[in-house]
């Protein structure tokens, strides 16, 4: 019984002891690790991702997997961005939200309609959108010419109070507000009930195609913000914007607690998830590993993650069994 | 008597789990060609008994003689070397595979070594799907485009294929109609005239009287009694089950009968079913009854907006309505119970408080908080009533018994307090114990002034509950049998006269 709690609070704040852990480990590794402008430029590190993988956790807590159209999503976001730029402000946000809007609801209504496999389905619309973009703009990057460009070089580099990126500010925000609509509302626990098991909650009264599309649109604005803040970072947009988000964003998810079968975990877990990851990486840097073998490290630590959430699962189930 | 020998022998056997005695001090002797029944309640420690035959518990105690001989069953693979074959409650094909392969999986046949002997596969199958009378399937089909009652079939053939002198059936009928179990018992009779032994695990007493020679009971892991089946009767056998006299088991209900609650006219589905028309009363059981594909939970669905309906009209406490979704049902107060409770009804994983609330906090309700903690009195009152074992609220509910996870979905269903309680099979699969305590509590439920309709496959069940059954046949109204004018055994009647060939 002791061990079954044990498994149980490790399932629950794994990613917390982890972080733990990482903290531990920065300060030894180095004295500047725990100065503020490190811890926030840890944040700033992370910030993009965690608002891609707030978004990525919807699909993967209501039981469709993985989205892996986001890397041509947060493409096609930045070239919505930069090409409605001259049109001013609010109506470039509103388009590149639209954008997220449009290729979440379609990628949600295909595969809740017609039960396609999530990630056949959003990897092949990743090469569609990838390619679409090629044909259109080329490879080349493409630059706003129009517009307060002034104005759109800030949404990256504004610093709330002097010192709190924007981005972190909105993952913080967006985070905070999915944890509570996951955890509390009604929806919130359709989407869980959804991902437990679609057919329950069908026979349950829930309207599970409206679940899964509200997802994949939870994920696609997710995608799309963070396209957004891509191309005001650089100015620019290119198709290949999103490459590799896609992995680190199901590798924070995975690290939160949420398993990949639904219906289990946090949008806190997945903020830790995110916080291990950039942990991870900033240690990496200070102990002067190169981006590949940070790769590398980040792979494995994948890999043994999933390794260990699946036992910890197993272990459960035979205790408990 | 003199020393004979049995097929099989167990002697005193005991199965522990840790400190608890899942079989204890069990001796049974089936002879050739006998079919021995083993009756109890969920938990009595039959499956765990049939288990430590297949060779799954290596770790019993106790002596089991196959044709005499003393042998330790200590693997699956020894268990199929004696000759012992098992067919699970649950089924075990694979699905995309066709049903040849299926069948002969233990044994495939090979040419020069490594290549699979198509030709041979496919002649040794046929011999085995003639066996149990499916000679009109291809061998080449695949099992998931099987009927449900094929595919039993066909998993019996692959416990035939391994040519066993002793063969265990576990709820062998739970998915099967009566016609369908008609002819598996022709099937099981044939074979025990060629000598083979049967050890046979049923729920239905009914079909425990029919088939077998011999009947066990066990209660709590312990030996209750066995006797010839001539020597005992139905009733006897539920009291050695059950532990007590349950001679009211269905006692008799006045049915105080008041509004209309639900009305269907002409209702109509095509392919499905058509021209339904029937009333349910306040206070009042309508019973339906058919074989499975007669199109019993397609109207249920329809009736709740969980599938269409083409033609007719629906009035549901006088006012006209067309339930476009499954919540909208729900928010009228009609509940639907359906059928499969672990594919449909229970979200397995998650504790049994958060199921029971589940459709009312989430499909009922309005509002835009979820709001669990409010109804833990109710669920706690809910469970007590229909004594859901453990009386844990966070217990995992796939870790009950079906008995109990059973009683779990009626809670579900009850806390949306409906006014129209649809129940598709709502005792399938259940020992008899918790069985009459679901009867108790939706007799309670319709007795504080609100309607059911039960559908089920257990004619004794419809029977014994309704007061009216609807009888459908192929999509089609036989007719509705009224109670008061007739009774069960009329029922039964009525089923032969469709051809169904079923007694009580």
């Amino acid at each position: 019984m002791k061990k079954k709690s044990g498994l149980e609070y490790i399932g629950k704040f794994g990613t917390y002891m982890i972080v733990l852990f990482l903290l531990i480990a920065g300060c030894l590794v180095s004295d500047k690790f725990l100065s503020l402008t490190n811890l926030v430029n840890i944040l700033d590190a992370v910030s993009y991702l965690g608002i891609l993988a707030s978004g990525m956790a919807l699909v993967t807590y209501c039981g469709q997997s993985v989205d892996l159209s986001t890397p041509s999503t947060i493409a096609v976001a930045s070239f919505v961005s930069i090409l409605t730029l001259k049109f001013g402000m609010f109506p470039m946000l509103f388009c590149t939200l639209a954008s997220g809007v449009l290729i979440g609801a379609l990628n949600g209504l295909v595969i809740g309609k017609f039960r396609i496999n999530t990630v056949v389905w959003t990897l092949a619309m990743s090469f569609v959108f990838a390619g679409l973009i090629r044909v259109v703009f080329g490879s080349a990057n493409i630059y706003p010419k129009e517009g307060n460009v002034e104005l759109f070089e800030q949404i990256s580099r504004y610093r709330v109070f002097g010192f709190i990126p924007l981005g972190v500010i909105v993952m913080v925000l967006l985070m905070a507000v999915l944890h509570i609509f996951i955890s509390r509302s009604r929806i919130g626990r359709q989407f869980k009930l959804v991902g437990c098991s679609e057919e329950v909650a069908k026979y349950s009264g829930i309207n599970v195609l409206k679940i899964i599309v509200l997802s994949f649109v939870g994920s696609g604005i997710a995608a799309a913000v963070t396209g957004l803040f891509i191309a005001s970072l650089s100015i620019s947009a290119c198709y290949n914007y999103g490459t590799g988000y896609e992995f680190r964003a199901i590798t924070a998810v995975v690290l939160s607690g949420m398993v990949l079968d639904g219906g289990r975990g946090s949008i806190a877990g997945v903020f830790g998830g995110v916080l291990a990851i950039g942990l991870l990486n900033n240690i990496m840097t200070l102990l002067g590993l190169n981006s590949f073998l940070q790769n590398v490290v980040t792979g494995i630590v994948f890999i043994v993650i999933v390794w260990f959430t699946n036992y910890t699962t197993k272990k459960l189930e035979a205790l408990n069994g | 008597m003199e020393k004979e020998t049995y097929a099989l022998e167990m002697k005193h056997i005991v199965k522990r789990f840790s400190s608890f005695l899942a079989v204890n001090d069990i001796s049974i002797q089936v002879q050739k060609g006998e079919v021995h029944a083993v009756c109890g309640e969920n938990g009595a420690g039959k499956s765990t008994l049939m288990k430590v035959l297949a060779g799954e518990y290596p770790d019993y105690e106790g002596q089991i003689f196959i044709n005499g001989e003393e042998i330790k069953i200590d693997s699956p693979t020894k268990a199929k070397k004696c000759g012992i074959a098992i067919i699970h409650q649950e089924l075990g094909l694979a699905r995309p595979i066709t049903v040849a392969e299926n069948i002969m999986s233990g044994a495939l046949p090979r040419k020069k070594g490594i290549f699979l002997d198509r030709k041979t596969l496919i002649e040794k199958s046929k011999v085995y799907l003639k066996m149990v009378g499916l000679d009109y399937i291809s061998p080449n089909a695949l099992v998931s485009s099987l009927s449900q009652h094929e595919a039993q079939l066909v998993e019996i053939a692959k416990a035939l294929s391994s040519n066993p002198g002793i063969l265990i059936m576990d709820e062998p009928t739970s998915s099967l109609s009566r016609d369908e179990a008609k002819r598996l018992f022709g099937i099981i009779r044939e074979l025990t005239a060629q000598g083979l032994a049967v050890l046979y695990i049923s729920h239905f007493l009914s079909e425990v009287f029919e088939i077998s020679d011999y009947i066990t009971t066990m209660r709590d892991g312990k030996h209750v009694d066995t006797v010839k089946k001539e020597d005992t009767t139905s009733e006897a056998v539920i009291r050695n089950m059950v532990g007590k006299d349950i001679r009211d088991f269905y006692a008799e209900r006045k049915a105080d009968v008041g509004e209309v609650v639900l009305q269907a006219k002409s209702l109509t589905r095509y392919g499905f079913f058509k021209n339904i028309s029937f009333e349910v009363h306040e206070g009042e059981i309508l019973g339906i009854c058919g074989l499975s594909g007669a199109g019993r939970s397609e109207l249920a669905r329809a009736l709740v907006g969980i599938d269409v309906w083409d033609e007719g009209e629906l009035f549901y406490q006088g006012e006209k309505i067309k339930n476009r979704s499954y919540s909208e049902a729900i928010r009228r107060n009609i509940a639907y119970l359906s059928e499969d409770r672990k594919l449909q009804g229970l979200m397995l994983n998650l504790p049994i408080g958060e199921n029971i609330v589940s459709a009312k906090t989430v499909s009922q309700s309005k509002t835009f908080w979820y709001k669990e903690k409010e109804e833990t009195g109710q669920v706690k009152k809910l469970m007590e009533e229909l004594q859901v074992n453990p009386p844990n609220t966070d217990k995992i509910t796939g870790q009950l018994s079906g008995g109990n996870q059973q009683k779990v979905l009626l809670a579900k269903w009850l806390m949306t307090n409906p006014k129209l309680l649809i129940l598709d099979e709502p005792t399938r699969g259940v020992d008899v114990g918790a069985k009459s305590m679901i009867h108790e509590a939706v007799k309670r439920h319709v007795n504080k002034g609100n309607a059911a309709i039960i559908i089920s496959s257990d004619l004794m069940e419809v029977g014994g509950l309704s007061d009216r059954v609807l009888i459908l046949y192929h999509g089609c109204q036989r007719g509705i049998i009224d109670k008061e004018q007739d009774n069960c055994s009329e029922v039964s009647l009525l089923m032969l006269a469709n051809g169904d060939g079923a007694g009580l």
